[in-house]
Formats: structure tokens, C-alpha cells, sequence
């Protein structure tokens, strides 16, 4: 039995059921809620040790030797670039409200798009910026969400 | 029942309604020829613009555009490139592809869009009928029962996950309730499993997980594995679209057949469109004539118009459970049933009487939808088809960006993002293990009310008593139990069998 992808998710789930079984197991109950015959950790409990048991069988009965469908060819994927723009999800994460949206957004088209090969800089700019205000004025004007367009800094907001 | 019908047409025939309808076809249909964007990842992208929408009824209607639109999309590019959207409109490429690499692309797509809106159209009036006969029967249910039907359909998901996969299913159904645990629940006001997280105090954010599980990991596997969207760049002639009267002659009874089947087909919660596809293909090349079942994977009309129908009736029929029962019956339907949660509807038994406005607009407006899907794509075709041709480095930046802002704006919460990706990450590495992310999914949506059921019945009864002093509860557990364990006896009689 090798320790492949299906396996590890196996065991990651046995370890997060061990885990929720122990925080349901932990949670403070009022006094009267002790005595009531469905407590706020009933169900997580019975989750837990199902989540347990069916990662248990899962390891023993249902993990393959061979690879799922999805990551056959693994090696030879494209792992830089998808690693590049998990980077740029989070940075776009943390940048969107001190850069505000719009600069934001045009910055995280642009850089995907040049991260994937694109190589016409002016075209990519010009969808992401015609993207970015048209989405902010929908959303600001047709559906009332406010999103801060501009860098706080400006003081144009 | 006529009344409902009327108050129904009323509500889907508003203008505002019919745009909700031509925009939510208009953008699946879009949306749902990009290989690896599938129904579910389009409407949980759609999601926060319907809720936005406040009137659950345009809402939702929207969102079965989408539907309709997107499995219609995904036929397209399964005829025109070989690259399925969806795994529903799988079996429209065995004969659909041939078809178009004969230079019958534009017949092909005429067939799919005809056997797509007969099989919407049958399906919608049998749900008519059997819908509210349904709903009937479930207004004798009572918490104890709705606890044992939701267990009954988280089991029936994982017993048709297929072979090798029901254990994961189930686990993966498990880990669905856990995160829907997350939070304040109805019954108890105290939050549980936040770790501190102030930002996890009211649970984990339907949208965010939904785009988590589905649209980012669609969108990372294109940039992981470029075969996947290389197949985008060859494209086919449209050529003529007329189909003649020989050839409708021989189609009409493959389709009438196929529309019933797909319609029951769908109906059982876990079976869904893309079983019902490959069942009405295989069906229809056994009882295919001779000469005509040797042409089947080779450019067959009959097998392109039996998955057409029997995948867009199996999405009609995906309503009658979670309308009725507000149980879901795939992940899709499990997305639309947690929209309208977040709207306060709460589908049930109790929501033909109660919000009948919502109930019949929804399935009048399947109606429409079958006709503007018709009178839309017959005549846009040709330009839809174009879309193929997008560049990689366009499209994946694009869905990553409508996936991060879907779950921006609902909450105005950057940490959502973070946990967005963290989700996506998560769900790269389930579907890298081979574990499916629908029976997650609906999980998590039927967790809370999974919950709230038990708990009303323990306090009711005193404690799991329950379970064996009602017999309607106790005969859902047992064939519950009958499904979970199906697939094992059935491989077991294999195994037997062969030796």
C-alpha cells in the first residue's frame, strides 16, 4: 500500500474528524442544555465518529493504487503558473481594499493573463480596465454594494 | 391547481421576469460551451447577482435559465469540439462529434436544440402534474420523517457515485454536514468550531464554498493540465442546419421516450442528467433497428437526440424532489436549493400553499426558458460558437475573477477570499484523489435542517425513540439502508457471477 494523493485525503479527513470530534466533545453546554436529550454537540459527536469510520474504510477499501482520472499525468502539469496565480488570488485578496477595486482588479486581469502567455499587453489592459469599471458600476449602481474604487490615499473615494 | 397555474404565468410573463429568463439562457448557454465550466460552477458565479435580485421568484427563475442554458451550452461544444462543458452532454459527443467531422454541424446542433427543448417541454408538464401530487403526500411528514429523508438522500447520492467511489461519497456527504456545522445553529445560539474566527461566527458563507469546491478548482485544472483546454482551438463548419421530415419522422418517438425517461430518471435525488444521458443512449441503441444500432458512435441521429432529450427532461425532473420535498437532487439543484434559502423561501411540501407565486413561476417559466433557449440559439449558433475560440489566458483570469468578486459581495469581506482559495485548494486535491464534490456540496446545504429535523424529533420523542416508534421513519431509514448497501451486494454478485 503507497501513500498516494487518494490516501493523504483520506487520512487528512481522519485527522479533521479526530480533531471536530474533540472541539464537539470539548464545548461548553449551559447546565440546562445537559440534561435536554439533543445537546448543541449531539450531532457533531455522531459526525465525528462517522467521519472516522468512513475515513477508515475509505483508506482500507475504496484507495487506489492507480491514479484517479483528474491527476493522471501529474508530473507533467503545469505547477508553476497555477502556483503563480494562487499567489495572485491571495495578494488580490489582501490588495483589494487598500488598492481599492478598480486598480486592483486590473492589476489581477493583467498579470493573470500575462502569467497564462498573453503578450498583447494593450488589449489585455483595455478588456481588464473596461472589466473592472464596468463591474464596479454595476454593482455600485445596479445592485447598491459599495466597493471602494480607488486607493484610500487619493482621498477620491 | 389552475389557480396556481394562472398566478404562476402571471408572475413568470412580467417583463422583467422574461429578460431574467433570455438573460439567465443567453449567459448559460455562453458560459456553458467553455470546456470544464459546468452548470454548477456558472450558477454559484450567478448566485450573489440573483440574491441581489430580492424577489425569490426572478431569482430563481434566472438561475434555471442558467441551468437550461448551460447544459444546452455544454451539447454545443460536446458536438462541435469533442470537449464536453458538463458530464451530462457526455453522450451527445459519441454521435454529435461524428456528426459535425461529416460536415453535419449545423444538423447536429439542429437535432440537440429540438430533442433539448421537447424533452424540457414534456418533462415540465409532467412536473406540473406531479409535483404538486407530491407535495401532498409530504405535508404528512413531520421532523422525524424530513431527518430520515435527508439521510435517505445523502445515501441515494453516494449509492449512484459509481463504482468505487459510494465510501467517498459518503465521506465526502460527512464532511458536508461538519462544515455546515460551523457557527450558530437554529436550535442553540452558542457558535461551535470557529477556532476564535470572528469572520466564521455565522457559519461558513454558502457562496464562498460553493465557488470554492467548484469554479476555482475548474479554473486551476485548466491552467494544471493544458490538454484539457487545448481541444478549444479546433473548430468545425456550421454548415446547414435543416433536418427533413424523414428524419424528425424517425426521431419523434427516440425523443417522446427518451423525454419520460430522463424525467424519472431525474427525479431520483443522485441520479441526475448525466445517468439519465447515458441510460436514454444505451436504451435507444438496443431498441434501435439493425442497420441504424451498428451506426451508433459513429454519427447516429438517434443516439444524439436520445441524450439531448433525456439530459435536459432529467433537469426538470431534478425539481420535483427539492420543490417538493426540499430535498436536493444533485449538486446543481443543491445550489439552487441553498439561493433560495438565502432568499427566505424555504422549499417544501408547505410551499405550493404558501408561496404558490414562487412555486408555479418557477415551472412556467421552464416553459419559456425551453422556448427562448429554442428561438435563441437556432439563429445565434454560428456566433456562439466562436466563443470556443477564446484564448486561455482570457478565460481562466476571467472565471477566477467572477468566482473571487461572487464571494466579495455578499459579505464585503476580503478573509472570504482567503478561505475561498483555501477552499479551492482543498477541493484540487479531493478531486486529484478521485473524491466527488457533489455529495459535499449538498451536504452542507442539507446539514442545517438535517440538524434542526433531529433535534425537533429528539426533543419531541425524548430521546432516538423515534426512530423505531414511527414506522414511516423507520421504512425511510431501511430503504436508506437497502441503497447504502446496493452497490457492495451488487459487486459482490458480480464478482460471484464471473467466477
Amino acid at each position: 500500500m503507497t501513500l498516494n494523493i487518494d490516501r493523504i485525503v483520506a487520512l487528512a479527513i481522519l485527522a479533521f474528524s479526530v480533531g471536530y470530534g474533540y472541539l464537539a466533545w470539548i464545548h461548553p453546554l449551559l447546565p440546562f442544555e445537559q440534561r435536554m436529550p439533543f445537546k448543541p454537540n449531539t450531532l457533531p459527536l455522531g459526525l465525528a465518529v462517522l467521519g472516522i469510520i468512513f475515513s477508515l474504510a475509505t483508506l482500507v477499501f475504496e484507495s487506489r493504487d492507480d491514479l484517479p482520472e483528474d491527476a493522471q499525468g501529474w508530473r507533467a502539469f503545469d505547477w508553476t503558473r497555477t502556483l503563480a496565480l494562487v499567489v495572485l488570488m491571495v495578494a488580490y485578496a489582501l490588495l483589494l481594499r487598500p488598492l481599492g477595486y478598480i486598480p486592483s482588479t486590473i492589476a489581477f486581469l493583467v498579470i493573470g493573463g500575462v502569467v497564462l502567455g498573453e503578450r498583447k499587453l494593450w488589449l489585455l489592459g483595455l478588456v481588464a480596465t473596461i472589466v473592472a469599471i464596468g463591474t464596479w458600476y454595476i454593482v455600485q449602481q445596479g445592485l447598491g454594494i459599495y466597493l471602494v474604487p480607488l486607493p484610500a490615499f487619493l482621498g477620491l473615494n | 391547481m389552475l389557480e396556481g397555474i394562472l398566478l404562476g404565468l402571471n408572475a413568470a410573463i412580467s417583463p422583467f421576469n422574461i429578460l431574467m429568463v433570455f438573460l439567465g439562457c443567453f449567459l448559460g448557454t455562453f458560459v456553458g460551451m467553455l470546456p470544464g465550466l459546468g452548470p454548477m460552477s456558472i450558477i454559484a458565479i450567478m448566485i450573489p447577482v440573483a440574491i441581489q435580485l430580492g424577489d425569490p421568484a426572478s431569482a430563481l427563475i434566472l438561475l434555471a435559465g442558467v441551468y437550461y442554458g448551460a447544459i444546452f451550452g455544454g451539447s454545443t461544444s460536446s458536438i462541435l469540439i469533442n470537449a464536453p462543458g458538463v458530464a451530462g452532454t457526455v453522450a451527445s459527443s459519441f454521435d454529435g462529434y461524428p456528426m459535425a467531422r461529416a460536415g453535419q454541424a449545423g444538423k447536429a446542433l439542429t437535432i440537440a436544440a429540438l430533442a433539448s427543448f421537447l424533452g424540457g417541454t414534456i418533462s415540465a408538464v409532467l412536473l406540473m402534474v406531479f409535483a404538486p401530487l407530491l407535495a401532498s403526500v409530504a405535508k404528512l411528514f413531520w421532523s422525524a420523517e424530513y431527518f430520515a429523508l435527508m439521510v435517505l438522500g445523502l445515501t441515494a447520492i453516494a449509492a449512484f457515485a459509481g463504482k468505487g467511489k459510494v465510501l467517498k461519497a459518503m465521506l465526502m456527504s460527512i464532511l458536508g454536514i461538519m462544515l455546515a456545522t460551523v457557527g450558530e445553529s437554529a436550535l442553540h445560539n452558542a457558535a461551535r468550531f470557529t477556532l476564535g474566527i470572528m469572520d466564521l461566527q455565522s457559519g461558513i458563507y454558502f457562496v464562498t464554498l460553493v465557488m470554492g469546491l467548484f469554479a476555482l478548482p475548474e479554473a486551476l485544472f485548466l491552467v494544471l493540465n493544458k490538454a484539457r483546454s487545448a481541444q478549444q482551438q479546433n473548430q468545425n463548419e456550421i454548415k446547414n442546419l435543416r433536418i427533413s421530415a424523414a428524419e424528425a419522422k424517425n426521431l419523434a418517438p427516440v425523443v417522446g421516450r427518451q423525454s419520460v425517461l430522463g424525467f424519472l430518471v431525474g427525479v431520483l435525488p443522485g441520479a441526475g442528467a448525466t445517468m439519465a444521458s447515458f441510460l436514454g443512449y444505451a436504451v435507444e441503441r438496443n431498441l434501435a433497428p439493425k442497420d441504424q444500432r451498428d451506426q451508433f458512435g459513429k454519427g447516429a441521429q438517434r443516439g444524439l437526440a436520445a441524450p439531448e432529450a433525456a439530459n435536459n427532461a432529467a433537469c426538470t425532473g431534478s425539481f420535483v424532489p427539492m420543490l417538493t420535498l426540499g430535498i436536493p437532487g444533485s449538486g446543481t439543484t443543491a445550489i439552487l436549493l441553498g439561493a433560495l434559502v438565502a432568499l427566505s423561501v424555504t422549499p417544501g411540501p408547505r410551499m405550493v400553499e404558501e408561496q404558490p407565486e414562487v412555486f408555479w413561476a418557477v415551472i412556467i417559466s421552464m416553459y419559456i426558458g425551453n422556448i427562448v433557449l429554442l428561438v435563441l440559439n437556432l439563429p445565434l449558433i454560428p456566433y456562439i460558437a466562436k466563443l470556443l475560440t477564446v484564448p486561455r489566458s482570457y478565460l481562466i483570469p476571467f472565471v477566477m475573477f467572477f468566482s473571487l468578486i461572487g464571494a466579495y459581495i455578499g459579505q464585503n469581506n476580503p478573509t472570504e477570499l482567503l478561505i475561498m482559495v483555501g477552499l479551492g485548494l482543498f477541493a484540487t486535491a479531493l478531486r486529484f484523489g478521485g473524491y466527488p464534490l457533489p455529495p459535499l456540496i449538498i451536504g452542507f446545504i442539507l446539514g442545517g435542517m438535517l440538524e434542526d429535523n433531529l433535534g425537533r424529533a429528539m426533543r419531541k420523542a425524548g430521546g432516538m425513540e423515534f426512530l423505531w416508534e414511527r414506522p414511516m421513519t423507520m421504512a425511510i431509514l431501511i430503504v436508506a439502508l437497502a441503497l447504502f448497501v446496493y452497490p457492495f451486494a451488487k459487486d459482490r454478485w458480480s464478482a460471484r457471477s464471473a467466477a
